[in-house]
């Protein structure tokens, strides 16, 4: 049916709406790093809306064009962010690809629950905003355009800007005004519309309600998850000195004092040509008595060469397709060591410098560190999931000291706790991650920089007040760990800063930080971050539940190695890793497939609610004795509004008499089509039979409110081309 | 009267049997096509007819064609300043053999009463004819005799502005369920009218096309058409607005709303639909309502009429929507009104 005159509006509507969305999604940009995350979201949206502006020109069903919208979104989010193991764009929506799909969601909800704002955008991060603008979108079209209710949708369409707005950050404020200029226009043109709408019941009263507290739901997350988000800008790190010009990390390490105001002067610069480092390592400390923490001068030294990867271990050679190259300039740091990655590294540097095994250290010799320039390739895939095995004879390896509790805790008390948090855990890396989780854990800690100061037994103090900054955290998660027997250091430095506009990465004074690293024979000394999101970003990637997984896989395929090949060597090579990942993916397939069940589990489940309270809501809708049905009595109505002045009726007319007036004011001018006269008489036909006939058989026999909706919409479009051609003759003989 | 609604073949007896009379009327009286659906559809609602107008427009003839075309006993009454009650009603006179009064049936025991120029006749006759009208029976000397069934009224009057006219009451005219008036035809109608008087008086030609039990049955299914609550709810809008109207001063009563209900339903019967619509309603209003409201002495001074001020007040009441609670059309919200 053609009905462009009535529909015009509507999809004036959509498409502001989505423009209001897309404007609302740059409300987010103080908690994103760059821009080029705009274009998946401006797409999928911009694509949903012409999808469902379509529908609605071709159905009036109220849900329809929205469900066509939700299988749009789908269909353009499978190949913007899923792909397939060979790097193919996923096109089809198989099971496998909405699997993939789903976990790209999961991983962005991950990501965004544990990383610091202003986060870099990964592609799971820019899948989940596209997911939830879209919802947003789809939500606000829905409210508006099918139910009338624009200034409730307005509530839809600045849930994203509230985050930004109650956490007083930077509001790109001509956004916001173009967002607002958007819904004013949707509530002009609303109000054009709703006239000709029928009265608005429960039941779009329920679904706005169900559809605002859904995209609060969907959109909360975004911005609330992680209190990283909700925290205020890095103000943390180990107990610092500043002078007026050069920074100097204090290494009296107290863990009863609080963190004190920090500087924001430049600690260094550094460009890298690939991902940033996940921290910068200066110092590492292991003896600990109870409160603070001591240095110990390092055993192993030897000279460094530019070619040489330094790290405790000899590992496997990395692929050199997997280096980044990093550009440093220490620009006010003075230190006797130079910051470095936690990740294998070779140093390139115009000094002499040592490198001191054990501690993980590269020392200057004699030299100042401030104004030093260098460079280093670092190699994050080197510590992967498959490297963290238990191993045979692990603590042996290391120093005792590593494993000592100071006599001030209640080792047994620890102990307990640790084993709470661990329970489960089979292996080395699992027990890292859950005592790992169970620090960042927002439920159970809260950061920040000011303690309390009350015994000697710091750790006890901090998981009694549950309040602490990254020092309470890395030293409680090293004192959990020596009591499993997992040696366990901590390392101090900083934090990899923020990008600037000029594409440099700074790192200030407030960036210091400390985190514990932990010893796994195949892979050394490995960094983990228990500090919560607010101050420390995100965990290492390896440091995951699925790591646990790949590790424990790599761990079984090597004692079964060692069973069949008793003379191997005990570090199998990356490529035989890699090779025997086929035979181990046949598990990975069923832990993939639980997940995809979990996730049909959910989506059945809130679908199964969503039609519980659309049908409650239909119910209760029905039983108010029609007062909000879509009656012949309400399409006569729409129709009387919609019509040009001249064609209105009077109150005082009978149905017959107002199609009779309709016809003969348009005799004045044009004498109307018997098509348009036809659906006049027919639509006049049912108003009167609904108002006036005896037997409810007569009432059920009325056409359906679609073809009434038709019939007077082919009587309005007629109208108002008579009446448009009336105006035009008008005009033209004056 | 039963509850079911007409079905279509009951109504389609009704429309076929008024199309007769409908059509052997109006071989008399040509150009007066509405005053004729007007007139059938009040002795379909077994109603009784007032028409006013000046003379010789055909008011008499309205009234004998009515009555020709049915096969039904006819009395008529030319009402005179000297008419006596007795002659309206009959009167008992002393049968010497039989030393017995005897009742002799006035005029009124007839099916179809015309009362001609019935404002002529003293208020005291007039009494008699629309007591009758109001009983159905007629007691002379303490003895009732009922009256013939159906028993219908077609009264002439002459406009109460011309001479020798005695105004019948307020409380009489809501005897009568409609109030017509002919008007003069146009010019067109008139020399047809020439034409048809050529071979003889086209009244003698007449022959009756339907009985009365024809009529009765008619009535009958007439009176069970359907009233949607809508539609009651138009009715005593249109009926509550007369009471309202600054410029009448009586308004008109409950029974005209209860008549206009009746009359509408024998329009919809009369057009086969088994409902009414407002249109019934709004066509039939000024028929029904214009004898029954008093106007005010200004309106009475002016150039109005009833029907004038009736027909404004129609145009002006909004036609209800179905939509309050309940108003919704299903069988368990009929009333039998």
């Amino acid at each position: 049916m053609n009905s462009a005159s009535r529909t015009a509006p509507r999809w004036l509507m959509t498409a502001l709406l989505a423009t209001a969305v897309c404007l609302g999604a740059l409300g987010l940009s103080a908690f994103l790093e760059e821009r080029g995350w705009m274009t998946p979201i401006v797409g999928v949206v911009g694509i949903t809306a012409v999808a469902v502006a379509t529908a609605r020109t071709w159905v009036t069903s109220r849900a329809l064009p929205t469900m066509i919208g939700v299988l749009t979104a789908i269909a353009v989010m499978l190949p913007t962010f899923v792909r397939d193991d060979s790097g193919a764009r996923a096109w089809l929506p198989t099971p496998d690809a909405l699997a993939a799909l789903g976990d790209t969601v999961a991983a962005g909800v991950n990501y965004s629950a544990s990383t610091v704002a202003p986060a870099p955008v990964t592609p799971e991060l820019a899948a989940i905003l596209a997911i939830g603008f879209v919802m947003v979108f789809l939500v606000a079209e829905n409210l508006t355009v099918s139910w009338g209710l624009a200034g409730t949708a307005g509530f839809v369409i600045f849930a994203p800007w509230l985050a930004p707005i109650i956490l007083s950050h930077d509001v790109p404020f001509l956004a916001l005004l173009g967002a607002l200029a958007c819904w004013l226009a949707v509530l002009g043109l609303a109000h054009r519309t709703t006239m000709s709408t029928p009265p608005v019941g429960v039941a779009p009263v329920m679904t706005a309600s169900v559809g605002a507290a859904l995209a609060a739901i969907l959109i909360m997350p975004l911005a609330l998850v992680s209190p990283a988000w909700g925290g205020l800008p890095t103000l943390d790190g180990p107990v610092g000195s500043s002078t007026t010009t050069v920074t100097r990390l204090s290494l009296d390490l107290d863990l009863r004092t609080s963190l004190g105001e920090r500087s924001s002067l430049p600690v260094m610069e550094y460009d890298t040509s690939g991902a940033r480092p996940d921290a910068f390592k200066l110092h590492s400390l292991s003896s600990f008595d109870g409160a603070a923490w001591q240095r110990t001068p390092g055993t192993e030294q030897s000279t460094v060469s530019t070619t040489d990867i330094l790290w405790p271990l000899e590992l496997p050679a990395p692929e050199e397709a997997s280096s980044v190259r990093v550009d440093v300039s220490l620009v006010g740091l003075s230190e006797d060591n130079i910051p470095l990655p936690t990740t294998p590294r070779a140093v390139d540097i115009p000094a002499m410098v040592n490198y001191v095994r054990d501690l993980d250290e590269v020392q200057l010799q004699g030299q100042e560190s401030v104004g030093l320039e260098y460079s280093f390739e670092m190699y994050p895939s080197m510590v992967e999931p498959a490297l963290l095995v238990d191993g045979n004879g692990s603590s042996t390896v290391v120093d005792e000291s590593f494993l000592a509790l100071p006599d001030a805790m209640d080792a047994a008390l620890l102990t307990q706790y640790t084993q709470d948090v661990t329970a489960g855990a089979e292996t080395r890396l699992a027990q890292a991650v859950a005592i790992q989780d169970h620090l960042r854990d927002t439920m159970e800690f809260t950061y920040s920089p000011d303690v309390s100061v009350q015994s000697d037994d710091a750790v006890g103090d901090f998981l009694e007040s549950r309040t602490g900054y990254c020092v309470q955290f890395a030293t409680t998660m090293i004192m959990m760990s020596r009591t499993l027997d997992i040696p366990a250091r901590l390392a101090v430095g900083y934090l990899p800063g923020t990008l600037q506009d000029d594409g440099t990465y700074v790192v200030e004074a407030t960036d210091a930080h400390a985190w514990p690293e932990l010893w796994f024979p195949q892979a050394g000394w490995v960094r983990f971050e228990p500090t919560p999101a607010v101050q420390s970003g995100t965990a290492p990637r390896y440091s995951t539940v699925d790591s646990v997984d790949e590790a424990a896989r790599a761990e079984a395929f090597q004692q079964l190695d060692e069973e069949v090949f008793p003379t191997a060597d005990a570090n199998p090579s990356p490529q035989e890793t890699s090779e025997t990942a086929a035979p181990v993916a046949q598990d990975g397939d069923t832990t993939k497939s639980g997940r995809w069940e979990q996730w049909a589990v959910v989506a059945a489940g809130s679908v199964a609610v969503l039609m519980t309270v659309w049908w409650l809501a239909v119910r209760r809708q029905r039983s108010r004795t029609g007062l909000e049905e879509i009656t012949p009595d309400v399409i006569w109505t729409e129709l009387h509004q919609a019509l040009p002045e001249p064609f209105r009726w009077a109150d005082a007319m009978t149905p017959r008499e107002a199609a009779g007036h309709v016809v003969a004011v348009a005799a004045r001018e044009t004498p109307m089509s018997p098509q348009a006269r036809g659906s006049l008489t027919s639509l006049m036909q049912c108003v009167e039979d609904f108002r006036y006939a005896a037997v409810p058989s007569e009432v059920e026999g009325t056409p359906s409110q679609t073809v009434m909706r038709e019939w007077s919409a082919v009587v309005v479009q007629e109208a108002r081309a008579i009446n448009k051609g009336a105006r035009a003759t008008a005009r033209k003989s004056r | 009267m039963t509850d079911a609604v007409p079905t279509s073949t009951e109504l389609a007896h009704v429309t076929t049997t008024m199309e007769r009379i409908h059509t052997s009327m109006s071989s008399v009286l040509s150009g007066l096509d509405s005053v004729i659906t007007t007139t059938l559809t009040t002795v379909l609602a077994g109603g009784h007819i007032l028409m006013e107008d000046v003379p010789g427009v055909g008011k008499t003839t309205l009234a004998r064609a009515l009555a020709r075309s049915i096969d039904a006993q006819v009395g008529r009454i030319q009402f005179t300043p000297d008419l006596l009650p007795a002659d309206v009603t009959g009167v008992s006179i002393y049968q010497a053999n039989t030393h017995h009064f005897e009742f002799r049936p006035g005029p009124v025991f007839a099916n179809v009463v015309i009362a001609d120029e019935i404002n002529r006749a003293s208020p005291k006759t007039q009494s008699a004819l629309l007591e009758a009208m109001q009983e159905g029976s007629v007691t002379v000397d303490g003895t009732t005799h009922a009256l013939p069934s159906p028993f219908l009224v077609v009264a002439t009057q002459n406009p109460i502005e011309m001479e020798g006219t005695y105004p019948l009451p307020e409380a009489q005219r809501d005897r009568f369920m409609t109030h017509l008036s002919i008007g003069y035809p146009s010019a067109d109608d008139e020399v047809a009218m020439i034409d048809g008087r050529d071979g003889g008086d086209p009244l003698a030609r007449l022959t009756p096309v339907a009985s009365l039990s024809d009529l009765e049955h008619a009535s009958a299914i007439a009176s069970r058409v359907y009233a949607a609550p809508a539609a009651k709810r138009y009715a005593v809008d249109i009926v509550a607005a007369t009471r309202q109207h600054s410029r009448i001063k009586l308004g008109a009563s409950p029974r005209a709303t209860l008549q206009l209900i009746a009359a509408a339903r024998a329009a919809a019967a009369f057009e086969g639909r088994n409902h009414i619509i407002p249109d019934d309603i709004k066509y039939l209003a000024p028929a029904v309502l214009s004898h029954r409201v008093v106007l005010t002495r200004d309106a009475r001074h002016g150039t109005v009429t009833q029907a004038e001020i009736v027909g404004d007040l129609v145009a002006n009441v909004p036609v209800p929507r179905a939509t309050a609670p309940g108003a919704r059309n299903v069988a368990g919200s009929r009333a039998s009104a």
